[in-house]
């Protein structure tokens, strides 16, 4: 069974690079956005949690503002251990890591960690918490966030002096983290990651569905177009179109254009057939009226000897009518089947014979009033040889030239040329005479076609043989009263190492070059 | 009896207080206030609600408790007459008043007897054995008028030779013997007194916080905290209450609420039993500090 799609071997097949591109592109963009996003509540968020943190400091400096001046630290305490608990669950936005109420002199009033930062004792003496910058807390003249270029960058700190009467009495300290904030970036970026690529694995599956349903038609176009350039019509079969957008147009197009190939080529092979028959037709009848028209009179003499046997007079009479009738049907034959039988050509010809003909179709015209244009050059070869004989090409040229002449009673004048073009030489025969119509030039060629009278119609059927036993062609170009041109085209072989299997044999080659 | 119900107390008490004459802020609408201190654990709000609404019912009178920080507050209350009635500690109940204004009504029976004890507790990973261990440390105070949580420790101190200001490196006050107990807890302090029944019934409600701190010191026993009534209290109201008071123990309900508080029930005693403070406090020298305004 054909495979419905084939496997493209020319190079990254569309249902490749479509399901490529939409995945790239779909990953590219949720990626891009994703991370604009999380970036910019990266951000927002950070901001928000700075922001938080001051107004929770001046809330919390507010709310020991009393007790600092009673110096009831206990308070202090109980008033930052609300800042520890009031996030139980560990959702709040800013959550306190640390927080310490210190007097003017740096001493702790209160710490949210009283094990390792002591009442009474300077900040961090007793633990590692000396981490607060609480340096940068006792001149402050208000509430402030600690520049970030002197602190963690995984906390925010923020510091609140408690100024009464224009006294700072103590300051706030407050360090909240930044954790949970990385956390839910952390966990942002995995999830934009994610949805990316799960987006884009969707999208890929949708635009490998999607190339295969526009491909499929293009590869099967595609294939069919490569049947069809094989002349292989019956290897194409109808291209499915299931859009009706371009693709499906196309195939629509190609699916009709192949249905007209295949009626054409139905057609012309009963054309050809027709023609055939036609031309068999044609040539049985050529055969019987060059055939019956001696046998006519031979039969009536042959009847006349067989009433009348002992008439010497008669047999005398009859039998040279007989001879010339046998004889005829005999040339007939030898015409149609000789050329037929013919040599395999098996020499090679130099053009020099050619010189010889002019005077042979000089005496041809004889004193019709024909002006010759001759100019046919043995030089025009080139050094390189024909795949013929002497005689034959001679045939040609004699036969193209007799018929020419025969055309044009009345005078008129005969062109023979010859060039060449390349490894081909070109000779070309010229008359002015009436011209050939369409139906003429198809059948001209054929045994037994002929417009003269006198003619057997044999000429162009032996020549066109001979031609194309040598490997050329030949064509006519004609019109009615325009004149005819014949252009004989013959391939040329080198003398020596030419392709071709007559110049592989040694002794030819060794003779050619003799001959050269 | 003038029943003038809908007249708030406290909107009377503030037009009288401007009077002259002690007796003007007391209460003529049959409203009981009684005042509540640091003695017992205010916190315990369903209790003392229900409290509240037992006297109510059994006193016939309009019961209500009144909460200040500091034993001072109240004190203050007292003395101007807003209060007609008040549990307090023994340590202020002894300290001299010209002229008297309170009567010793009855004090809490406590496992047995109207006795207590002050307690000195650590962390419980303290290394701390006894308090001269806490030297330079942080302690915590429960009020300046307590006499567990404030005048015992300091005698202790006192009697082993120390000064007691100069002792710790570093000591406030809690205001609540629950809150010296928190402060011990989260190691605030290195070391607090506190009042062995607020400490006994604390290990009952909140086990795991008590769980965190040990005792390192048991004093002698000292009177209860008792609950005083204002001298000018009508009789009648006193009687009622005294005997509303005494005959809990023998009520169902009353008795559950006694079960609900830890404690036996309330006796009548005579103000010899608080004399052990009184020498405690002449002794220790140590001046009494209970004038200070109320703090909230």
């Amino acid at each position: 069974m054909r495979p419905q799609i084939r496997l493209w071997t020319g190079g990254p097949s569309l249902m490749v690079k479509i399901p490529l591109t939409i995945t790239f592109v779909v990953f590219a963009s949720a990626l891009i956005i994703g991370l604009v996003v999380i970036d910019r509540n990266w951000a927002r968020q950070r901001a928000g949690l700075e922001t938080q943190t001051l107004a929770l400091a001046r809330a919390t400096a507010a709310a020991g503002r009393s007790s600092i001046l009673n110096n009831d630290v206990w308070s202090l305490y109980r008033v930052l251990r609300q800042l520890r608990d009031r996030d139980p669950d560990g959702i709040a936005d800013a959550p306190v890591v640390e927080a310490v109420f210190v007097d003017p002199a740096g001493i702790v009033l209160a710490h949210t960690d009283p094990t390792r930062n002591p009442v009474g004792l300077p900040l961090g003496t007793a633990g590692d918490t000396g981490r607060v910058p609480f340096d940068h807390a006792l001149g402050a003249e208000r509430a402030h966030l600690v520049p970030a270029e002197l602190r963690d960058p995984d906390f925010v700190d923020a510091v609140a002096p408690i100024i009464v009467d224009g006294l700072t009495v103590g300051s706030l300290l407050l360090r909240s983290s930044t954790q949970r904030l990385t956390a839910q970036l952390r966990r942002d970026t995995v999830i934009v990651l994610t949805f990316s690529l799960g987006l884009a694995l969707v999208m890929s599956l949708f635009g490998a569905w999607i190339s295969r349903r526009m491909v499929a038609p293009l590869s099967a176009l595609s294939e069919g177009l490569d049947a069809v350039g094989r002349g292989d019509l019956h290897a194409v079969q109808p291209v499915a179109a299931k859009d009706r957008d371009e693709i499906g147009h196309l195939t629509g197009q190609f699916n009709r254009m192949v249905a007209e190939l295949v009626e054409k080529k139905r057609l012309e092979k009963e054309l050809v057939e027709a023609e055939r028959m036609a031309v068999l037709g044609r040539f049985a009848a050529g055969l019987a009226h060059e055939v019956n028209n001696p046998l006519g009179g031979m039969i009536n003499c042959v009847d006349t000897l067989a009433q009348r046997p002992d008439d010497a007079t008669l047999v005398r009479k009859y039998i040279p009518l007989l001879d010339t009738g046998l004889k005829r049907i005999a040339a007939t034959m030898q015409a149609l089947l000789g050329e037929l039988r013919g040599e395999n050509c098996p020499r090679t010809c130099k053009v020099g014979c050619l010189t010889d003909l002019e005077a042979m179709v000089r005496s041809e015209i004889g004193d019709r009033p024909i002006t010759l244009d001759w100019r046919i050059e043995n030089r025009d070869l080139g050094g390189l040889t024909l795949s013929c004989t002497c005689p034959h090409l001679h045939q040609i040229i004699m036969n193209l030239a007799h018929n020419a002449i025969a055309v044009m009673p009345e005078g008129g004048r005969l062109a023979l040329r010859s060039r060449r073009v390349e490894k081909q030489l070109i000779i070309e025969v010229a008359d002015t005479g009436p011209g050939l119509d369409e139906q003429a030039q198809s059948q001209m060629f054929e045994p037994f076609y002929t417009t003269s009278p006198g003619g057997n119609g044999l000429g162009l059927w032996i020549t066109y043989r001979l031609v194309e036993r040598m490997g050329g062609t030949i064509r006519v170009d004609s019109a009615p009263e325009a004149g005819a041109r014949f252009e004989v085209t013959l391939p040329l072989m080198a003398t020596t190492g030419a392709p071709g299997h007559h110049a592989a044999k040694p002794e030819e080659k060794e003779g050619a070059t003799r001959a050269a | 009896m003038n029943r003038r119900r809908f007249l708030r107390s406290t909107t009377i008490a503030a037009g009288l207080a401007a009077l002259p004459g002690r007796l003007s802020a007391l209460a003529d609408d049959g409203t009981l206030r009684i005042g509540l201190t640091a003695v017992v654990v205010r916190e315990y709000v369903r209790s003392f609600n229900d409290f509240r609404d037992y006297l109510t019912i059994r006193t016939g009178r309009a019961v209500s408790f009144v909460q200040r920080r500091t034993y001072a507050g109240i004190m203050d209350l007292l003395a101007r007459g807003e209060l007609e009635a008040a549990w307090i500690c023994g340590y202020p109940y002894v300290q001299p008043r010209e002229p008297e204004f309170l009567d010793l009504l009855v004090a809490p029976v406590y496992r047995g007897a109207p006795l207590y004890r002050s307690l000195v507790i650590v962390p419980a990973d303290s290394v701390a054995r006894n308090i001269e261990d806490l030297r330079d440390g942080v302690f915590a105070y429960s009020d300046p008028d307590s006499n567990s949580g404030y005048l015992v420790p300091r005698s202790t101190l006192a009697e082993l030779g120390h000064d007691p200001d100069r002792f710790f490196r570093f000591s406030f006050f809690t205001y609540s013997h629950a809150e010296t107990v928190a402060a011990v807890a989260e190691q605030v302090a290195d070391g607090g007194a506190v009042d062995s029944y607020i400490y006994n019934i604390q290990s009952r409600y909140e086990p795991d916080l008590v769980a965190r701190t040990r005792v390192i010191r048991a004093s002698r026993q000292f009177g209860f905290p008792p609950i005083v009534v204002h001298r000018d209290l009508a009789p009648d109201v006193r009687l009622r209450l005294l005997n509303t008071l005494t005959g809990m123990a023998g009520d169902p309900e009353g008795a559950a609420l006694l079960a609900r508080l830890d404690l036996d029930g309330f006796s009548q005693v005579s103000p010899p039993l608080y004399d052990s403070i009184r020498d405690l406090a002449r002794r220790a020298a140590v001046p009494f500090a209970g004038s200070a305004a109320d703090a909230l």
